[in-house]
């Protein structure tokens, strides 16, 4: 299978569409984790939730392109509001607490939107403008698919930039290095945190939007990512772009891969690839240098 | 004079322990307040409470007329504390650089100004904050504090784990800051370097004051010296 050329750049661009949704769902999770040390598994319900917002304004307007656009500012301003007002009752509670009250957002989520929307899957189709294929080293490859990659990389180099070539980044570096020494340089970590929910918040909005043509807009399909975006997490090293960006690569195309080589055990693949990093690296490929640092 | 720092009487718990039981110290504005005492005395702890890192639950604290209570610790600094911590804590994630520009403000000390001071800080300004030496780290530990243009500076233990000839350029520096008019409470085991720069001194042992006054009756103190410092 794997010798047909064809065959094998359509797989390839298939992990690498996976490995983007996987990364804008990583990097709100692992910075969050690396500030604040919140395990919020609720993450992959924000990016539900704009799914079906996505769902609901495109069929309303008859527009993909404004779903894109409100639906995940939306699912940004309930991210951040959730957090206000409950999530971060338990930040001084350890990971128990925290995952204890998140996994009850994830039901609750879940049903309150299968009693708005129903049990079946619904669908978002595809904007006229990305209809179609384009060619690809000449394989033919659906457009919409190549505008999941192109969002992605556009997101991994804004986010190249600003996190590590401006103030506002190394704020947010020295928010994860070390909490207490930014605050008694005059920083107020808490504001600092709270951009960088919402803009997590924002890009797991965003995925939820562009995977909907795809994957489709069902109960569910928070649970089945936010495993996996984990494991992304654990495997790049808590707190770190470049560590999001790898992760995301490697299970992005192990999930792929795995599926095509071995069918009846894809998670095998999954599993295997975290444990070999784990074994060499057991905090993370590329995680936040924190734990180097006082010398 | 109403002095720039007062700490009275605090009491600070870490956990279910009461590690403060009473501590109190005055900086006037200019002073240079050497604060002494064994390994786990509480001189760290005592620190971190003026910084509300570890906010007393009792006794006050006032800084240029101001009742630090109930501030945020980001809120202690912007009032103009600086805290040089114990272990530096340089940003490793950072280079030399934006561990300056993140704490830069006000007027005064500026990150090209910090450089002309200390060039083995300045030539290092584009390394990883992880990549630099003990000595090194220290300078931007106290470059850093300078930025933030500050009319106090707490010191944990600068001379920490140095080379002696780096100690020396340590307390040079610090001499020169103390001739600008800078107040500063240096927390040190070294008690020559101590000597070297303060007013007064404070002695704690076990989480109460056990001595106070001018720095040059500590020298002839011998008994508070033995019992307390054990110089
Ligand atoms: N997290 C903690 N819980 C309880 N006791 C602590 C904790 N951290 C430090 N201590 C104790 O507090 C006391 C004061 O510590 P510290 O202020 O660091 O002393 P110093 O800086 O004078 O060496 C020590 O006896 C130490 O054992
Ligand atoms: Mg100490």
């Amino acid at each position: 299978m794997l010798s047909d050329p064809t065959f094998l750049i359509e797989q390839i661009l298939n992990s690498l569409q996976f490995s983007m949704l996987l990364f804008l769902l990583a990097i709100g999770l692992s910075v969050v984790f690396g500030m604040m040390d919140y395990l919020n598994l609720s993450h992959g319900t924000i990016y539900m939730l704009s799914a079906y917002l996505a769902y609901s304004i495109a069929g309303i307007s008859g527009s993909y392109w404004l779903a894109l656009l409100c639906a995940p500012v939306a699912a940004a301003l309930i991210g951040v509001s959730l957090y206000y007002l409950l999530l971060q009752r338990v930040t001084q509670h350890g990971h128990l607490a925290q995952v204890l009250l998140t996994v009850g957002v994830i039901y609750f989520g879940t049903e309150m939107l299968r009693i708005l929307y129903g049990d079946l899957p619904k669908g978002v189709p595809v904007p006229a403008a990305l209809e179609g294929v384009a060619r690809v080293l000449g394989v033919a490859y659906p457009k919409y698919r190549l505008f999941i990659i192109s969002v992605g990389l556009v997101t991994m180099g804004v986010l190249y930039v600003v996190l590590e070539r401006t103030r506002l980044g190394a704020l947010v570096r020295a928010g994860v290095d070390d909490r207490v020494t930014a605050e008694t340089m005059g920083i107020d970590i808490a504001k600092v945190f709270a951009g960088v929910f919402a803009i997590g918040a924002y890009l797991a909005g965003l995925a939820g939007v562009i995977a909907a043509p795809v994957f489709g807009v069902y109960t569910g399909m928070d649970v089945s990512v936010i495993i996996l975006v984990l494991i992304v997490v654990v495997i790049g090293g808590l707190g770190s772009l470049a560590g999001a960006i790898v992760g995301s690569f490697l299970i992005g195309f192990a999930d792929t891969f795995g599926k095509i080589l071995l069918p009846e055990f894809a998670m095998v693949m999954i599993y295997l690839v975290m444990a070999l990093a784990l074994v060499f690296r057991p905090s993370g490929l590329m995680p936040a240098r924190r734990f180097m640092a006082q010398g | 004079m109403e002095p720039l720092l007062r700490v009275d009487d605090i009491q600070t718990y870490l956990g279910e322990s009461h590690i403060l039981q009473g501590v109190s110290l005055e900086a006037q504005a200019g002073e240079v307040v050497a604060l002494l005492g064994r390994n786990g005395a509480g001189k760290t702890t005592t620190l971190r409470s003026i910084m509300r890192i570890t906010p007393p639950r009792g006794g006050k604290v006032m800084f240029d007329g101001q009742d630090l209570a109930g501030l945020k610790t980001h809120a202690v600094a912007r009032a103009g504390i600086a805290f040089v911590q114990e272990q530096r804590a340089i940003f490793p994630s950072l280079t030399v650089e934006e561990n300056l520009i993140i704490a830069q403000r006000g007027e005064g000390w500026t990150m090209e100004r910090v450089f002309d001071e200390f060039p083995r800080v300045a030539a290092r300004r584009r390394n990883g904050g992880a990549q630099l030496s003990g000595g090194e780290q220290q300078m931007l530990a106290i470059a850093r504090a300078l930025v933030a243009n500050p009319r106090l500076i707490l010191l944990d233990e600068p001379s920490e784990g140095l080379a002696p000839i780096i100690v020396e350029q340590i307390l040079e520096l610090l001499l020169k800051l103390k001739a600008t008019g800078l107040t500063m409470v240096l927390v040190e085991q070294s008690f020559a370097l101590a000597m070297a720069l303060a007013d007064r001194a404070v002695v704690l042992g076990k989480g109460r004051v056990r001595w106070s006054g001018a720095a040059q009756e500590l020298r002839a103190a011998d008994d508070i010296r033995h019992a307390w410092l054990g110089v």
